[in-house]
């Protein structure tokens, strides 16, 4: 690569629209020669300092200062002093409007992320709870999606995602996006668009429509040289490569920057943003109840789809149980739908629900949400291998173990299927169930191994069915376990622990059973979220299989 | 976020406050002008500058007045910019981890551009240019939206950009030189 061409290069990438393939060749000659990179730096450096001076220049005369709206009256000090320095940022005046505060007050004011403008103060009464909490990291949730396709350069989201700051592009579809401040937005594919805070996002292609709420007032959709501040209600903005347009469709809004800068428009107003305007533009502009229906409408064709692939199943002779829950509506128990019959159907104790599915309303999941809830069945008989599989819905892994399938009393060759506090599915069968034949601490400890995938949940998935299974083989001395139809581990079970007669006896779905214990307390391992179609089988499935039972299950949007 | 307690991590006292405020509007083009080759957009820059602020504020007790407050700075900085590239979405303008920490490295002994030095270059400019360039540069300007009034196409416009950097940039070194020497 010459000079010449590197130089374009750089250029392209300082002014942000650099292709995918032009950016790959420029990080090779970036990594491979140290002379590139010293153009490189030296061209960002300038870049900043053009953007410092530019910066002077344009606000030359008035002082800069914080916007009073964005501090409440209460907090903020009338006059923020900026001792001179070029450049000093909104961000800069923030932390010295908070230093103020810390060092007038001689209050212990916590300086919070300043990634709104709103949250730049705020005090923390109780700091030492504060220093443990969990967080995430993201702006908004993906609430509903329909036909929606990830551009290749995009990662790809799912219904009910968290969304983190940045860029998303997808080339088909439309997406529900709410914002943690309240503000809501439909956006049409194709579509790019940059999510910049709790308050604030970029068009950068594709039409969208915003709702705002009181609580989101100003709430910031930018295009172009162009902010829309949304004063209350809805508008809808439209941005090509030759123009881009906005129109109120209820309510008010303002221009910041741009050709229109301060302008208010009310309900019916339409301007230019960029380029000509298209007067009679028609926006024929999905709103939330249309993403919605689109998205019910893909459910139930899915939820069709599997109906028939379940049909099938029920079949399968290998099949030990089987719990579609969509096959008993009403009543209080489970229905069995595998060749095994009634005999084998789960009973609900306590509160059971039926709840959404996985498919929406149309279908349902069983909720194990209060620790005495649980769905008990009696399975006798002896297996030579077992295959575990179900849908799951976790809200939140509350107890240090959670249960989805156990059998009662785990004695020898029964089974425990749970998922712990940290996340973690396990699998494991008893071995020897003489107190103190086992390797734990406790005195009475029995003798049995669990095998462990690694974490496969965090709070970020709350909330999302995902697909589960479990396969013992002690024929091949291997278990494996497997999320949303991909292996996630394989290990093989060492002699000691191999166990050839397995059993389930009375077991649950949901919790744990103790009938049998001597004392009144029981262990809480109760479900926190939904389970469907359980499926055990008496044969060790492949890795193809497991896939199969995964594919024609899953939801839309999968 | 590991939130800290303010009163016990950072010194009370109104006068190192002060000193803070001060050290960082002094070195913060600095760093601003380090940070700019590590990350893809100046919303990172600037997301970047503000956390590494708010972390070397509660350290600030650990800094030693009559050290070098940049270099310090730069570090904790240097730090939050390889942080921040994690969180980060896939795109053009997100390079490998391990070119960043490259840059990052070889950045810490770079002369960042004086800005005294870029303005007296500015000034040799056609007044049409630097009016140009400044334009471009300024808050919230898009290349795209200052083409049509310049008579010239995007295209054209990121050339001339393009040109008008290098030159600039050969101004600033040769003035540095010429201070230097």
């Amino acid at each position: 690569m010459n000079e010449n061409e590197l130089e374009n290069l750089i250029s392209a990438w300082l002014d942000g629209w650099i292709s995918q393939s032009d950016s790959d060749a420029l990080q090779q000659v970036l990594i491979d020669d140290p002379k590139a990179r010293a153009r490189f730096r030296e061209l960002s450096s300038l870049d900043s300092a053009l953007r410092d001076l530019a910066h002077d220049n344009a606000c030359s005369g008035s002082p800069p200062m914080v916007p009073s709206e964005q501090l409440s009256s209460a907090q903020a000090p009338n006059v923020i002093p900026t001792s001179g320095g070029f450049g000093a940022s909104t961000w800069l005046q923030m932390m010295m409007v908070a230093l103020a505060l810390l060092l007038v007050g001689g209050v212990a004011y916590q300086l919070g992320r300043v990634d709104s403008p709103n949250a730049a103060v705020k005090s923390t009464p109780n700091l030492k709870t504060v220093a443990t909490e969990k967080t995430i990291s993201g702006h908004a949730t993906l609430r509903h999606v329909a036909g929606m396709q990830w551009s290749a350069e995009s990662a790809g989201y799912r219904q009910g995602d968290v969304l983190p700051k940045g860029r998303f592009e997808f080339e088909k579809g439309v997406a529900e996006i709410d914002f943690f401040c309240g503000a809501t937005i439909v956006v049409e594919g194709p579509a790019k668009l940059d999510l910049e805070s709790d308050w604030s996002v970029r068009l950068l292609g594709g039409r969208l429509r915003a709702n705002v709420p009181p609580a989101a007032r100003g709430f910031v959709v930018k295009a172009a040289d162009s902010e829309i501040v949304d004063l209350g209600t809805e508008f809808a903005l439209e941005v090509q490569s030759d123009h881009a347009r906005v129109e109120v469709v209820d309510g008010e809004i303002k221009l910041r920057g741009g050709r229109h800068d301060g302008q208010h428009l009310l309900t019916g107003d339409a301007r230019s943003l960029v380029g000509v305007g298209h007067e009679n533009t028609s926006w024929d502009l999905s709103k939330v109840v249309d993403v919605q229906r689109r998205e019910a409408e893909e459910q139930t064709k899915r939820f069709d789809q599997w109906k028939t692939a379940m049909a099938k199943l029920k079949d399968d002779r290998r099949l030990i149980a089987y719990y579609p829950v969509s096959e008993s509506s009403s009543g209080r128990f489970l229905k069995n739908a595998a060749p095994t019959g009634e005999e084998l159907d789960g009973k609900f104790v306590g509160q059971v629900n039926r709840g959404e599915g996985r498919f929406g309303e149309k279908s349902t999941g069983l909720g194990f949400a209060r620790p005495g809830s649980r769905v008990r069945a009696l399975i006798e008989g002896e297996f030579e291998a077992f295959s575990f599989a179900c849908w799951a819905r976790i809200d939140g892994l509350d107890h240090k173990y959670n249960a989805l399938f156990m059998s009662d009393g785990y004695e020898n060759g029964e089974l425990h299927w749970q998922i712990d506090n940290d996340g973690r599915m396990m699998f494991s069968v008893m071995v020897d169930d003489t107190p103190g034949a086992g390797e734990g601490p406790a005195p009475d400890s029995r003798f049995h191994r669990i095998y462990y995938t690694d974490q496969i949940w965090d709070i970020t998935h709350s909330g999302k069915w995902i697909h589960l299974a479990a396969v013992y083989d002690p024929v091949n001395r291997v278990v494996q376990q497997y999320l949303n139809g991909e292996q996630i581990s394989s290990e093989s079970i060492p002699d000691r622990f191999y166990v050839e007669e397995l059993r389930i006896g009375p077991a649950e779905i949901g919790n744990w059973g103790q009938p049998l214990r001597k004392s009144p307390d029981f262990a809480v391992r109760n479900f926190n979220g939904a389970i469907d179609e359980m499926a055990i089988f008496s044969e060790a499935l492949g890795a193809d299989e497991i896939n199969q039972l995964y594919e024609s299950g899953k939801p839309s949007g999968y | 976020m590991v939130c800290t307690r303010m009163s016990e991590d950072a010194p009370n006292q109104p006068v190192s406050g002060e000193e803070f405020v001060r050290l960082l509007i002094e070195h913060e083009p600095m760093v601003r002008s380090f940070l700019r080759g590590l990350v893809p957009t100046w919303t990172d820059v600037d997301d970047v500058i503000q956390n590494a602020s708010l972390i070397a504020w509660r350290k600030f007790s650990d800094f030693e007045p009559g050290t070098a407050f940049g270099g310090w700075f730069l570090t904790i900085a240097r730090f939050e910019a390889l942080k921040h590239r994690t969180k980060m979405a896939r795109s053009p303008l997100v390079f490998v981890d391990h070119l960043w920490e490259t840059l990052a490295e070889e950045a810490e002994g770079d002369s960042p551009v004086l800005t005294p030095l870029l303005e007296v270059c500015l000034k040799k400019l056609e007044p049409e240019k630097r009016n140009l360039i400044l334009k471009v540069y300024s808050p919230g300007a898009v290349m795209r939206e200052i083409a049509p009034s310049t008579g010239k196409s995007e295209q054209a416009l990121y050339k001339i950009i393009q040109r008008l950097r290098r030159v600039l940039l050969e101004c600033v070194n040769r003035l540095r030189t010429e201070t230097i020497g």
